[in-house]
């Protein structure tokens, strides 16, 4: 606990030294005390003992406590405090290029994001929940709007601050319908007393949480912020926003949804059903998309819907009393949540890397980075395995254990649970194919060929600092560890899995290392460790027999282009290459595509087809709200800093009297 | 009705050449023989020929079959010096290639005998390619000699060219030619190919094939008929004995 | 000569006539242009060029590549055309291609392409499997043709015109002689009219199953393939057996044939030809009870009626289009006239196209019979007095009108130009390719039919 409280410290020391600092040290310092701040995080997840639960109160005794570190809160702190240590040591070099001016703004927001996703994992109240939750999407606004250089921040800034704040609107509803039921806002007698509820009521409050939270990690239909927001922000921001701050939001759905007392079924079944079709949909937008970051953007959602369908699973399990389910969704959505923050916040400082190298993160205008940027080309390459889920990556595992759990079907007893876990099924294994052809591109056009621009061809490694390599390499390790040592994973976890499924689940789910089975003995398992060193050794035996067999060596030659010299344009094009995907999916991924006369120009457009009318629908009032508030927005960053300080004191001072509401 | 049916009605129609002997029909004008006769006859036959390939000489006019193009014109105009024969092996070995043969015929073994042509047409009529595509049909089935045909000069052992060079098709050729691996051949495929046939001297054309290219064997012929490409392709890998072109 | 052949020409398509061909001719070191249309009959206007000359591509489509080639070959400028890119003249991609690289990658296919086929570049703009533009860029073989007729003896002439395109040989010869013979005034004896009818239109069944053949390899159907192409080799050995050349060369000349063919092509067709058409029935047969090829035929590389009409297709190409264009049934070039319907067909797809051919080649095994059936009697080869002066005339090659100009200028040839019906119907299949994908292509280009040779010259 006092790791926790030393972190949260840093982090508001960070904001301080990034604002007021000088120039150059502002953004450093406060890039260093990310840093620490989220080392100190994974010590306090690290040194929680056992099943023990810490907490912190404030003033009288008889108050409950404000913030709590159990094994879930904890989990979440681990992952978090990774992501920000992570992406610090990255930041540490130097600035990235879409960084607006000296970056000081970069560094305040991801302190601000770290403070705030802590603080909404530890805490204990309801209100101090929703405040670090806005402060979360507040900072989000800010990072969006204020931290990049790109020029569509404006636009993606307001639909962020709209779509999060319909999030806002529907989290605080079912909280305070909670807290009104207990009569408190200790956060554990708030859930325990949703028992009281009328089952239509509790579906009702479990539908508005699932919207609320939904939108922090782009469930379907709330997910239209991510790919502009991600675009806007600085690759740094990006990276812990994508990998870290989007877990805020399954921590949530891990705390107040899956561990709900009297959910419908029905609400079990609409979760696994919506992480399926966000899973699909998700990665098919994703394989249509022209730009790395947006790609990573919507490749999140595709994560987020396996995830939400995982802990589906174990929704459905809680309900039905199968605490084996309960603990096999958990543990399934608690591995994918660590594979995916490994290889997305990488994968966002390698656009990063791409995006100062090239100056754009366009695949068409990308190309030929194998050989002037080695490490981010590994490093990406990575990724993309891991998250279209290619063995024995952390991605791999994730998603195994997902689909493990869906097959769990025929233990629920219920034909509906049963056709609706097969189906999720089938189309998150969909979801993964296709995220194979997705990753293949941003490898292959992406990275691999010819420069398709002469940005490109300008390309090379900032090798100036080291920095930068560490992280990757440090991200690339936690993306192989993950995946291979999967079990040592839930094995940390387990205290949480257990807590969350009311028994002691994880203890089955880790057969003698490196052998990971499921809940249920007997029904399958899987061995990451196994399989790396099989894989290690087929491909040392292939490269061994093709050296000992080998003919005297191969001449190189010209790549052969029917009899024309090779010009770089000649290659695949990104469109070109993710188009009969594109076709084939176009049911979902509505396209437009135009040949413009004049100038003579090609033009494709994704158009999701829930996205446009729900958010010209939606984000119109906000928009009309944004131009009454804006008078009292000056644009200095010091005035929102302020507001929010404000917010703050005005909570605490109003925390004793709202105690008896 | 099932193609299977169609194809075992035809029964085997391949010709066992070049493993057994086999003939072109009679009246096929593969080559012009020269014959004793006086000067001013031959010199006759020689201002009739359209490719230049007659030499008159001292008894017999000499005739250059890589610029004969088998029209058999000196036949008709002085058939007392020039009669025309059936004869398709026509095939002749160019410079000191022997070496490169003798490469090609031991990896030609080595891998089951089997070895990938690539074509590329330089600027032909036509019908080389459509010549070159019938050694394939069932009646030649050059596939039974371990000969295919390759997309990409990168997998090609043999390089086939059909027609004069052109100006366009110049470096292309050459990139063809760039990016195949040793050991390598080149055939020239039609007189024009050979010797420029019609075109020779034209400033349209850059001229024949040797022009660029070191070539190992030519293979006459306006075009040359299917059972002459097989037996040029024996000749290429060192199986086969080329005659002279110069009779 | 009338002052505006121009007009005249723009005003008679406007009519409904067809533009069959615009070439130049330089008279007295100045050049002078032909515009020839066809409105049941060949027109054929001649004017001298004075400067500029006002494009009529932009309502006439089919005049395009005619004033492209022109403008490249003799210098004449002509005012408002619509393409910019060169024709002839071969170009690097990067000039010819439209988009900059982006979304759209481009595919240089050619000149060197796979199989054995010949030299032609495409230059595929594509997005992906959708044709985002596509541009022919040929001429990579252009080996100066219609020059190397100039001076040469008449006598030696219709072997350069068997050069021009070596598949159709005797089209070519026959067209070539056919045009001279005009300007000359020879009158071909009855003997050889018949022997070049049958060569012509043995030549027609090889190359139709050429291109069957082809199509039916794009469809990845082996046996078919093999079965047709064996059927082609049957008529290529009879050819062998009675000419001395498998594809005919080297036996027609002006005036007639260079010896007595017909006498020998009786005896083969008495002996070959019944087995070379049982087996062509019974391989089309095959290939039109193929579903998986048919699959992919129909539906591919549409073009309609309006299309080809503005484009000026000619050929097979035309008549899968419901056009009727074939000069068989006109000029009365043939032995025996081709009496009755043409086959056609409406659609104006591949199938379309295949199936005329199909239709073409059982008709031929007809006419071949007719002309030997009625044996004339009597000599091979008539002889005429050269003389100054030029003439337009026209065959039916297997792949369409096939039109040859000849001009005499003190005593030898000044000038041949050539209008391939490869040439008069490349420009069309840039238009069926919109709404077809990449894997298409090679089926279209094979339904077309094309000789680049006769195309590049």
């Amino acid at each position: 606990m006092t790791a926790l409280l030393v972190a949260l410290g840093l982090c508001i020391l960070g904001m301080i030294a990034s604002v007021l600092g000088p120039k150059s040290v502002g953004r450093t310092s406060g890039f260093a005390l990310l840093g620490i701040a989220g080392i100190a995080s994974v010590a306090a997840a690290a040194t929680r003992s056992g099943d023990s639960v810490q907490r912190l109160s404030l003033g009288a005794a008889d108050m409950h406590a404000v913030l709590r570190l159990d094994a879930t809160a904890a989990y979440f702190v681990g992952v978090l405090g990774g992501v920000a240590a992570l992406v610090a040591i990255f930041a540490l070099g130097p600035r990235g290029s879409d960084e607006r001016r000296t970056g000081r703004t970069a560094s305040a927001s991801a302190c601000s994001i770290l403070f705030a996703s802590l603080l909404a994992c530890a805490a204990n109240d309801v209100l101090l929940f929703i405040f670090a939750w806005e402060l979360l999407a507040l900072t989000f606004y800010w990072a969006i709007a204020y931290g990049g250089t790109d020029k569509t921040a404006p636009r993606s800034a307001y639909v962020a601050v709209a779509v999060t704040h319909i999030a806002g609107a529907c989290i605080v509803a079912a909280m305070l319908t909670l807290a009104r039921t207990a009569g408190s806002f200790d956060v554990d007698s708030a859930i325990a007393a949703s028992a009281k509820l009328p089952t239509a009521g509790a579906g009702i409050v479990l539908v508005l949480l699932l919207v609320g939270f939904g939108a922090k990690f782009g469930m379907l239909p709330v997910q239209g912020w991510m790919p502009y927001g991600y675009r806007s922000a600085p690759a740094v921001v990006t990276a812990l926003m994508a990998g870290g701050a989007l877990n805020v939001g399954f921590y949530a759905l891990a705390r107040f949804v899956v561990s709900f007392p009297v959910a419908p079924l029905w609400f079990a079944t609409l979760s696994i059903a919506i992480g399926a079709i966000t899973a699909f949909f998700g990665i098919a937008w994703a394989a249509a998309q022209r730009d790395l970051s947006r790609l990573a953007a919507f490749s999140s959602i595709e994560n987020g819907g396996i995830i939400l369908a995982a802990f589906g699973v174990a929704i459905a399990g809680r309900i039905l009393h199968q605490p084996g389910l309960t603990g096999f969704g958990v543990a399934a959505a608690f591995v994918q949540i660590a594979a995916h923050a490994a290889a997305k916040t990488t994968l966002f400082l390698c656009s990063g890397s791409i995006g100062d190298a090239c100056g754009t993160t366009t695949f068409d205008r990308l190309g030929g980075l194998a050989r002037p940027m080695p490490l981010t080309t590994a490093a990406a390459l990575l990724c993309g395995m891991s998250l279209a889920a290619l063995p024995p990556l952390a991605g791999f595992m994730g998603e195994w254990l997902v689909l493990e759990s869906l097959m769990q079907a025929f233990r629920t007893g219920n034909i509906e649970c049963e056709v609706v876990f097969a189906l999720a099924g089938a189309t998150i294994g969909v979801a993964a194919g296709v995220a194979v052809v997705t990753f293949t591109k941003v490898i292959g056009i992406g990275m691999l060929g010819a420069a398709r621009s002469s940005s490109a061809t300008r390309a090379f490694e900032r090798v100036r600092s080291p920095w930068r390599g560490i992280a990757l390499v440090i991200g690339c390790l936690a993306i192989l560890g993950v995946g291979i040592f999967a079990a040592t994973l839930l094995r940390a976890a387990a205290p949480s899995i257990d807590e969350l499924a009311g028994t002691r689940a994880a203890e089955a789910m880790i057969g003698t290392f490196p052998l990971v089975t499921p809940t249920f003995g007997g029904f399958s398992s899987v061995s990451p460790g196994g399989l790396a060193i099989m894989l290690t050794g087929f491909t040392l035996l292939f490269w061994i027999v093709s050296r000992l067999f080998a003919r005297p060596p191969g001449r190189s030659a010209m790549v052969w282009t029917s009899g024309e010299t090779y010009r770089a344009w000649t290659q695949y094009s990104g469109t070109g290459y993710s188009n009969p995907t594109r076709v084939i999916l176009d049911a979902g991924v509505r396209t437009v595509r135009e040949i413009e006369a004049d100038p003579r120009r090609y033009r494709s457009e994704i158009r999701p087809f829930f996205d446009l009318p729900f958010y010209r629908a939606v984000t119109a009032p906000f928009l009309r709200i944004a131009d009454v508030v804006r008078a009292t927005q000056s644009g200095v960053i010091a005035a929102y800093l302020f507001y929010i300080l404000a917010f703050t004191i005005v909570m605490l001072i109003l925390f004793p009297s709202v105690r008896h509401w | 009705m099932s193609w299977i049916g169609l194809g075992l009605r035809g029964g085997v129609l391949t010709t066992r050449y070049p493993l057994a002997p086999d003939e072109m029909p009679g009246a096929y004008r593969g080559a012009i023989e020269p014959l004793d006769a006086p000067a001013e006859r031959q010199t006759l036959g020689a201002n009739s020929c359209l490719s230049n390939a007659i030499e008159p000489g001292a008894r017999r006019a000499g005739v250059d079959r890589a610029r004969c193009f088998q029209c058999a014109q000196c036949t008709r105009v002085a058939p007392d010096a020039f009669s025309a024969i059936p004869h398709f092996e026509l095939a002749n070995v160019e410079g000191p290639a022997d070496a490169v043969r003798e490469r090609l015929r031991r990896r030609a073994r080595t891998f089951g005998r089997s070895v990938h042509v690539r074509h590329v047409d330089a600027g032909s009529d036509g019908s080389e390619e459509q010549e070159l595509m019938a050694i394939f049909n069932p009646f030649y089935d050059v596939n039974r000699l371990g000969i295919f045909l390759t997309a990409t000069p990168r997998h090609a052992d043999v390089l086939i060219v059909t027609g004069v060079v052109t100006h366009a098709m110049r470096e292309p050729l050459m990139r063809a030619f760039e990016a195949m691996p040793e050991p390598k051949a080149v055939v020239a495929l039609g007189t024009s190919a050979c010797s420029g046939g019609i075109f020779a001297g034209s400033r349209s054309v850059v001229g024949p094939v040797s022009a660029i290219l070191p070539v190992d064997v030519m293979i006459p012929g306006t075009p040359p008929a299917p059972l002459s490409i097989l037996h040029g392709l024996w000749v290429t890998l060192g199986r086969a004995i080329a005659r002279g072109t110069t009779v | 000569m009338p002052a505006d052949a121009r007009a005249c020409a723009e005003r008679a398509v406007s009519e409904g006539a067809r533009l069959v061909w615009i070439f130049a001719d330089r008279i007295e070191d100045k050049p002078v242009l032909h515009y020839v249309v066809d409105d049941g009959e060949l027109r054929h206007w001649v004017m001298p060029v004075e400067g500029e000359v006002s494009s009529i591509a932009a309502g006439v489509p089919a005049a395009d590549w005619y004033e492209r080639e022109i403008a490249e070959r003799f210098g004449v400028t002509f005012r408002g055309s619509i393409e910019g890119r060169p024709l002839t003249r071969v170009e690097p991609a990067e000039t010819l291609r439209r988009h900059e690289s982006g979304e759209v990658s481009t595919v240089l296919y050619g000149p060197i392409r796979s199989g054995v086929v010949e030299s032609a570049r495409w230059i595929v703009e594509t997005a992906g499997e959708d044709f985002v533009d596509v541009y022919p860029s040929m001429f990579f073989k252009h080996r100066g043709l219609e020059e190397r007729f100039v001076g040469t003896p008449l006598e030696l002439a219709p072997f350069v015109a068997e050069h021009v395109s070596g598949a159709t040989a005797s089209s070519h010869a026959a067209a070539f002689c056919r045009t001279v013979e005009k300007a000359v005034g020879i009158e071909v004896p009855e003997r050889a009219r018949a022997a070049r009818a049958v060569l012509v239109e043995l030549e027609r069944i090889h190359q139709h199953l050429d291109s069957l053949a082809k199509l039916a390899d794009d469809g990845s159907l082996s046996v078919g393939s093999a079965v047709t192409f064996a059927v082609k080799e049957r008529v290529h050995r009879l050819l062998c057996d009675a000419t001395g050349n498998r594809f005919s060369r080297g036996v027609i000349c002006v005036g007639g044939t260079r010896f007595d063919v017909f006498e020998r092509l009786r005896a083969c067709c008495e002996r070959d030809l019944d087995a070379a058409e049982r087996h062509a029935i019974a391989a089309i047969d095959g290939l039109t009870g193929t579903q998986s090829l048919l699959d992919r035929l129909i539906g591919t590389g549409r073009l309609t009626k309006s299309e080809v009409e503005a484009y000026g297709g000619v050929g097979p190409v035309a008549r899968g289009s419901g056009i009727s264009c074939d000069v068989r049934t006109r000029d009365g070039y043939l032995y025996t006239p081709l009496r009755g319907e043409e086959a056609r067909e409406r659609n104006g797809d591949a199938v379309s196209r295949a199936l005329v051919r199909m239709s073409e080649v059982r008709r031929s095994f007809q006419l071949v019979r007719n002309a030997l059936d009625a044996n004339p009697s009597g000599e091979y080869l008539a002889r005429g007095r050269l003389s100054d002066g030029s003439a337009l005339a026209r065959v039916e090659s297997p792949q369409g009108e096939l039109l040859y100009f000849v001009r005499f200028a003190n005593g030898s040839i000044a000038r041949v130009a050539i209008r391939s019906a490869s040439f008069a119907n490349w420009p069309l299949f840039v238009p069926s390719l919109p709404g077809n994908i990449f894997t298409d292509f090679s089926f279209i280009e094979h339904s077309f039919g094309a000789v680049q040779a006769e195309v590049d010259r």
